[in-house]
């Protein structure tokens, strides 16, 4: 993840002042669940201290991993997408402090202040490009003893 | 630098997974090779299969360690070697890390010290954190980041784990692609882990060695975040034949990697690594 990535360096100060505004400070003990995959995507968080791990739910089986939040990073995508519904379940891996914010009222915000909606769209938009990035690169098994799966 | 082999003796074998050694090899004879710098080279040679670039994963007065994954017919063979067992050794060959001659030229001492590693390439950085944990005063603030497939596949665990508990000079973190479910660390690639990393991007020198799509990813990430390339250091891979920059196998670009590698900075690699042909 690179350091434009956080919601810190990402947004312009204004953009960021304004968002902030909206932040409420919460603290997650190591186990809570934060969402679960399929719910409504009403709120989003970026992490001050700690981890979070999104999973994904696998029949019969434990939740699977599929990747860890830590410091600065966001938790969460889905609440700027209709349907507005959690693609994965997310866990606090340890104690989590983190600011969160109210879904609607930001998209609300983002209606109402064009230029504020664009650069939340671009910082979310960058987001997701870095994890799709990263997932498929992840994809091609790098440390495996052959790399992407094929003996050279 | 020799060009005969010389004798070595395996004195130890430690198994770091289910497809990777570690062999401390002693020499067989009263003179041994040269003196390895972290990051060297050796051609390691298992008598009548054939020979190998090996790094020196650790480096111990006249004793070497190289830590080897069963990949092919001479990496197999040297996994199968038991104590007692000899093999043929050519080096040191290469650059290596240089942070000497790095700390010399301002470009390490007293700057932070960024290790990257992505699966068995912490091999060859394990003796750049030992250096620095010997010295710590010599730089800034030590992080090793390192990668890998699962928690299994991690090597050197047993010292990833002690680094990542006892409160020292280093920060070390670990993330893995694939979590089984006992695994309660970071899932991810690498360079999701430089955001934990505490270092001054315009004071910091990178040691990065790794599958080279990971290089190329992290690489680009320092970059970003502030760091000169010529402070990027990238150990690459390439078939290393004769290791004395005759024969051309291991030619990237206008670099022969044997002599002019297996380190080289970021100036130098970027261009030569985003070629599809080399």
């Amino acid at each position: 993840m690179t350091s434009t990535l956080t919601m810190s360096t990402a947004l312009a100060a204004e953009h960021r002042a304004r968002l902030m505004r909206l932040a409420r400070e919460v603290s997650f003990e190591a186990g809570t669940r934060l969402f679960e995959e399929g719910r409504r995507a009403d709120r989003f968080w970026i992490v001050r201290t700690g981890t979070v791990a999104l999973d994904l739910h696998v029949p019969g089986r434990r939740a699977a991993v599929v990747e860890t939040l830590g410091r600065g990073e966001l938790v969460g995508w889905s609440w700027h997408f209709a349907p507005y519904q959690w693609q994965l379940g997310a866990e606090a891996m340890s104690p989590v402090r983190a600011y969160e914010f109210d879904a609607g009222a930001v998209r609300a915000l983002c209606e109402e202040h064009p230029e504020f909606g664009r650069a939340i769209a671009l910082w979310v938009g960058h987001v997701l490009a870095h994890r799709l990035h990263a997932a498929r690169t992840r994809l091609l098994d790098l440390y495996a003893p052959y790399g992407s799966g094929g003996q050279p | 630098m020799t060009g005969v082999p010389v004798p070595y003796r395996v004195t130890r074998v430690r198994e770091e997974t289910a497809d990777t050694v570690s062999l401390t090899l002693a020499p067989a004879g009263p003179a041994g090779l040269a003196r390895f710098w972290p990051g060297q080279f050796a051609m390691v040679y298992a008598f009548g299969v054939g020979e190998i670039p090996v790094s020196v994963s650790r480096i111990h007065r006249h004793q070497l360690v190289h830590t080897v994954r069963s990949v092919g017919a001479v990496s197999a063979a040297l996994c199968a070697l038991r104590p007692g067992d000899r093999v043929g050794l050519r080096g040191p060959f290469g650059t290596g890390w240089e942070l000497v001659r790095a700390a010399g030229q301002g470009l390490a001492a007293g700057q932070d010290l960024l290790v990257v590693a992505g699966g068995i390439g912490l091999a060859p950085l394990r003796p750049v954190v030992l250096a620095a944990l010997a010295e710590p005063r010599r730089y800034g603030r030590l992080n090793l980041l390192v990668g890998a497939r699962t928690a299994d596949d991690l090597v050197y665990a047993d010292q990833i784990r002690a680094w990542s508990t006892v409160h020292g000079p280093l920060h070390c973190a670990v993330t893995v692609d694939r979590p089984t479910p006992a695994w309660r660390g970071h899932v991810g690639v690498v360079t999701t882990l430089l955001n934990s990393a505490a270092f001054d991007p315009r004071h910091t020198t990178a040691c990065v060695c790794g599958p080279e799509v990971m290089i190329r990813a992290t690489a680009r990430d320092l970059l970003h975040r502030g760091l000169p390339a010529h402070r990027i250091r990238v150990s690459l891979e390439r078939n290393v034949r004769c290791a004395t920059g005759h024969c051309g196998h291991c030619q990237l670009g206008g670099v022969l990697l044997c002599r002019d590698g297996p380190v080289v900075g970021w100036d130098r690699a970027c261009s030569l690594t985003s070629v599809r042909e080399l």
